[in-house]
């Protein structure tokens, strides 16, 4: 009788075999006939090693084998030490990018309240919402439908947890999330965190990506393609005001943008600040940041606030420029969202409300919610406990919109605006970026309710299979006293583009009239947690703008949306008052009797007035400061040069803005050259001189 | 001796040897047959040397003996319930290392240990031994596993570098794209 361990049966053989690595199961086949014939094609090990480490992927038919394949490949392509050479690495972008928007894809989700995806109504309407009735879902958590804190408003999920720590190497967030042209720019004016590396902007048809590129190129003069060398000299890329931007999209350049949105906003390359690290540290960093106003994020700004960048072609919104056919219907600019999210998630920093979870968890986290139907309801009767009526239209309402959502606005003071969009002489090509914009912009944080108004088959350029969702709602300013843009009703639509990305377009309505209008889509997809990131311009898409970067995300469900009163903050508020209990949980545990704010009910008639003088002065972060500091037009062209001074004063507290004016000032006569008369140098002739975004190291 | 009402008597017909062993009702409780079976014998008179378990399975009385010597040591409550989690990660304890270390010195007599925890459902033990050989696997090369294990290669050649292409998406080259 055999005693080998090979001959034992298959059930315990499984049972040993489902716990080793993925990366084991590639050397046991060779090991002996016998385990190559157990574990080739036993899609129910491969199932076990998948559901190991990720979460219980929604469609029960997968091939595992070649999931858990994929996966060990790309844990091989992101990890630090591997040997392969960076330039070989990045050649697998599109890979990464399939597997990453896979893996999410397949990521923990929540039941939606539509009737398409609940089954069971045997206990009433509104348990959908809940999680449970849902038999469908093949998730055994229930529990993790509940959010652990109100301001989580997205469930724990393996997939994502998987990527954020793959990502954690800093080799991998350069070889995969820095290849776009806002990276590459930043590459070849070294600013800081890419001074050191070469960028490949000279030749648009090497850059790492995928080969389809090149058959993109042609309209840069590139013939044949390829990463041989080619016959003829390629159409110059760089010209004396700078480089180009390539007249289409880059395949490569849009599928890393898409991966650092899906990421977050920031890499920890250029300002230190990693996500998830600690919040003073975070904080303190950012706020040093802020000041310092480096790098990425001046070029970033540069790109959000070109109104050149705002076409009809684009409907002004973070889209591509639309085929002379024009009948694909809208696809999502992701250079222009990574853009964005740049500029917001530093302008958030900068706010200090990054120490608020309800922010942190989506401004300073990996993968944070960035998966369709990532959202987790939550509402003060769920809370406790009580079932509520689902209404109709909400349940002909795919996208979940009936609720609160946190919206952030960002703008230039429109002077700022003004000069950096129409300088005096502009004789910038129109594919060359403007030069990198350092200036001091305003942030409203902005609380909107909306409801479903109505729910109406896809038309033309929609995808198919969703409806266009019409919502109405309100929505106020968390600075109340600002100006009379405090309060403003909203309006507008959400619906599926043919690729199938989550488009909202919405409407400000002040006293009747619209003024302002905003194109976003939602990153991760139908019902994520992560929210919309998108633009804000005129109605009537005024030539001389404004416009400006906006994102919003919801934070909780209301039942009573269509009638009830129309302050907002008590929907805020919970999220907040949940933060502190939370924050002061971990300081230390006696300190909740200082604030207390459980014994207060929250929902009580007065605690609005209380509570927020009181507790939530850090929201009424806004003064007049922030939108006038920097008046001085000199001062918004600066070059990045003057930015990088004082690396070592770090340790400097946080509240003197006032040498961030100071650094800068001794720099801008440099600048000035460069970047404000242009015209000047127009007989400078040779493509070699001085390039209007170029500083010279 | 004298048969003490709180001892089951236990005897492996399947081993040449068939000794009888006594079991204590609180080692009894690490083995799910054994637990199930006292609750529903719970009146008849189970604890009686005549009354001895008949056991059917290829395992030698050493490594019966050494099983339940594992239980009668291991104080820890067993963990209770039908869902007492029958896969999961295991780290050992230091007592059970020395477990490990003395009484499992081959891969025989480990795989008796994983027939016999097997059967007799005691799953702690079960899951240690699972992880022992997970443990002699992880990231070791095919070359290495072999000697591990102990196992001969019995490929040929042409069947070797056949098995070497299939698992090639572990090292390098490119899978051919999947589609949703």
């Amino acid at each position: 009788m055999a005693t080998h361990l090979t001959h034992l049966p298959p059930e315990i053989l499984h049972s040993i075999l489902s716990h080793v690595d993925p990366e084991d199961l590639s050397r046991l086949p060779l090991t002996c006939r016998l385990f190559n014939n157990f574990i080739k094609g036993n899609n129910l090990l491969w199932r076990a090693i998948y559901t190991n480490f990720l979460d219980e992927p929604p469609t029960k038919d997968l091939d595992f084998e070649q999931e858990v394949h994929d996966i060990v490949k790309l844990k091989r392509l992101c990890s630090p030490l591997d040997s392969t050479p960076d330039t070989e690495i990045q050649s697998h972008l599109p890979f990464v990018h399939r597997i990453v928007t896979r893996l999410l894809n397949h990521a923990i989700t929540v039941p939606s309240l539509t009737t398409s995806t609940s089954k069971s109504t045997s206990t009433g309407t509104g348990t959908g919402a809940r999680g449970d009735g849902d038999n469908n879902a093949p998730h055994p958590h229930r529990s993790s439908f509940f959010r652990s804190s109100r301001a989580r408003t997205f469930p724990v999920s393996g997939n994502a947890q998987f990527l954020t720590d793959l990502f954690d190497s800093t080799r991998a967030r350069r070889n995969f999330l820095t290849r776009s042209f806002l990276y590459e720019r930043a590459r070849a004016l070294a600013v800081a965190g890419f001074a050191d590396e070469p960028h490949q902007l000279d030749a648009y048809g090497d850059v790492s990506g995928s080969e389809t590129d090149t058959a993109a190129e042609g309209d840069d003069d590139v013939s044949g393609g390829g990463p041989r060398p080619r016959p003829r000299r390629p159409r110059r890329t760089r010209t004396r005001f700078g480089w180009r931007r390539p007249r289409r999209p880059r395949e490569a350049y849009q599928l890393s943008a898409k991966l650092h949105c899906l990421y977050g906003w920031g890499l920890g390359i250029e300002d230190g600040v990693r996500p998830g690290a600690t919040e003073g540290e975070a904080r303190r960093r950012a706020m040093y940041v802020a000041r310092q106003r480096a790098g990425v994020y001046a070029l970033a700004c540069a790109k959000v606030y070109d109104l050149r960048e705002y076409t009809a072609g684009n409907k002004w919104g973070p889209f591509l420029e639309e085929d002379e056919e024009g009948g694909g219907g809208v696809r999502v600019d992701w250079e222009k969202v990574e853009a964005i999210l740049v500029v917001l998630g530093a302008n958030i920093r900068s706010k200090g409300l990054e120490r608020f979870p309800i922010f942190w968890y989506f401004w300073g986290k990996p993968f944070a919610g960035s998966w369709r139907g990532s959202y987790i309801p939550w509402s003060k009767d769920r809370e406790q406990g009580k079932e509520s009526e689902v209404k109709e239209l909400d349940r002909m309402d795919p996208y979940g919109v009936a609720g609160s959502w946190l919206r952030v606005v960002s703008f230039l003071d429109f002077t700022d605006f003004f000069h950096f969009n129409f300088p005096i002489g502009d004789r910038l090509p129109r594919d060359v970026p403007r030069p990198p914009l350092d200036i001091a912009q305003a942030t409203r944080l902005i609380l909107m309710r909306i409801h479903v108004a109505k729910v109406e088959p896809a038309g033309p350029g929609d995808h198919p299979d969703y409806p266009v969702t019409h919502f109405r709602g309100f929505s106020r300013a968390l600075d109340g006293a600002w100006d009379e843009n405090a309060e403003a009703d909203i309006r507008g639509t959400v619906r599926v583009t043919p690729e199938g990305e989550i488009r909202w377009t919405s409407f400000s309505v002040f006293h009747g009239e619209e003024r302002w209008k905003s194109e976003g889509v939602q990153i991760g997809g139908i019902r994520s947690a992560r929210g919309v990131v998108g633009t804000w311009f005129d109605k009537d898409f005024n030539p001389q703008g404004p416009c400006g970067p906006t994102a919003f995300w919801k934070i909780s469900d209301r039942e009573d949306t269509a009638t009830g009163p129309r302050v907002l903050l008590e929907d805020l508020f919970p999220l907040i008052a949940d933060d502190m209990e939370d924050e002061l949980a971990d300081d230390d545990e006696d300190s909740g009797d200082e604030v207390n704010l459980q014994v207060l009910d929250p929902f009580g008639p007065d605690w609005t007035e209380y509570e927020l003088e009181d507790e939530l002065a850090g929201l009424y972060y806004f003064d007049d400061e922030d939108i006038f500091d920097v008046e001085d037009v000199e001062a918004e062209l600066e070059g990045i040069e003057g930015l990088h001074n004082g690396d070592d004063d770090e340790e400097e507290e946080e509240e003197d803005d006032d040498d961030y004016e100071d650094e800068n000032e001794d720099e801008d006569e440099d600048d000035d050259n460069d970047n404000n008369s242009d015209d000047e140098h127009d007989d400078a002739g040779e493509e070699d001189g001085p390039a209007a975004d170029l500083t010279h190291g | 001796m004298a048969a003490q009402p709180d001892f089951l008597w236990i005897k492996n017909d399947m081993s040449p040897d068939g000794r009888v062993f006594r079991v204590s009702r609180q080692a009894a409780q690490h083995s799910t047959i054994l637990r199930a079976l006292i609750e529903d014998f719970e009146g008849i008179d189970l604890w009686k040397k005549e009354q001895c378990i008949p056991i059917k399975i290829h395992v030698s009385d050493q490594c019966l003996s050494d099983v339940l010597q594992w239980a009668e040591n291991t104080k820890t409550a067993p963990e209770k319930g039908e869902n007492a989690d029958n896969n999961k990660q295991v780290e050992l304890a230091a007592e059970d290392m020395h477990f490990f270390r003395e009484a499992i010195t081959t891969s025989e007599k480990l795989y008796e240990l994983l027939m016999l925890t097997d059967y007799l459902g005691i799953v702690p033990l079960y899951n240690m031994a699972c992880q022992v050989v997970v443990n002699m696997i992880m990231g070791k090369s095919a070359e290495q596993i072999r000697r591990m294990l102990g196992i001969s290669k019995d490929f040929t050649p042409e069947q070797e570098e056949a098995i070497r292409a299939e698992t090639a998406w572990a090292y390098d080259e490119e899978q051919p794209p999947l589609d949703r």
